[in-house]
């Protein structure tokens, strides 16, 4: 017999799959955005505040090779000087939130702190994500309507 | 005694075919729970492990952390 | 000009903190410290273990 000692909540934080029903409630990790840009901590300001415009973001996460967050550009950090290097623009070690936190709970503190955007992380520290204010709101809200309305929300 | 193991050695034996076991309320197992694993209270374990699990394969069990 | 750090304390325990731990800002309206943003964010969860492993 084994005993998994760090339990269900390390495998959650790792943002690994569960079943039941808190399994089909979205949480921060389904919600945040995989696609969100990101750099190194070498590259030129410049170069990252192009490409992070091209792709029609505001914000870029920034990573080592193992994709550990180490620090996030939000606008005002992109539009400084744009020789700096990376590692003296960022905000270094942004909070971060872990894949099982509720979409909810993500939302209604995101709205109450006025907060843009939040790297979603597992407990090692590696990039799930970046969650969006406005994704976690949408989100909340849809979960609002599909559990409180008796007809099930259909029209 | 059990022999603790950590979340790689975990998927490790349930790819190899070990059951895995939540020791935690039902209530919370029907919340979440890793899956394939089955229920199986702290209280109720000695009593239905014999009749419940398959000797022949490893078990690992599991609670919320390790506080 | 130099910044000055102004004392804070957490909305929900009164202890006293840098910055507010969720959004990192100075001058937070509601900040809160790391205990208490763990402990509300793990409650979101619904029913944590309670009797320790």
């Amino acid at each position: 017999m084994y005993d998994y000692e760090d339990g269900k909540l390390d495998w959650l934080a790792a943002g690994l799959p569960s079943e039941g029903t808190n399994a089909e409630r979205p949480r921060a990790g389904d919600v945040a955005r995989k696609d969100v840009p990101t750099c190194r901590l070498d590259e030129r300001l410049g170069d990252v505040r192009d490409r992070v415009r091209e792709a029609g973001w505001d914000a870029c996460v920034v990573l080592n090779e193992e994709r550990v967050v180490f620090g996030l550009l939000r606008s005002k950090e992109l539009e400084t000087n744009p020789d700096r290097r990376i590692e003296e623009a960022m905000r270094p070690g942004p909070s971060t939130f872990r894949p099982f936190v509720s979409i909810e709970e993500m939302a209604a503190f995101m709205i109450e702190h006025d907060l843009d955007s939040s790297p979603i992380t597992t407990s090692d520290g590696r990039l799930v994500g970046l969650l969006r204010r406005q994704d976690a709101a949408k989100a909340a809200l849809e979960l609002h309507e599909r559990e409180h309305h008796s007809d099930g929300g259909k029209a | 005694m059990p022999q603790p193991i950590d979340r790689d050695e975990v998927r490790r034996l349930v790819d190899r075919g070990a059951q895995l076991v939540e020791v935690l309320p039902p209530n919370e197992y029907e919340e979440d729970h890793l899956p394939g694993a089955i229920s199986m209270p702290l209280r109720r374990l000695e009593k239905e492990a014999r009749s419940s699990l398959d000797r022949g394969r490893p078990v690992v069990v599991y609670c919320w952390d390790s506080a | 000009m130099s910044e000055q750090q102004v004392a804070m304390a957490c909305a929900k325990c009164e202890s006293s903190i840098d910055r507010c731990e969720f959004c990192e800002e100075l001058g937070c309206g509601t900040p809160i410290c790391y205990q208490c943003l763990a402990e509300a964010l793990r409650q979101a969860m619904a029913h944590p273990h309670q009797h320790g492993g």
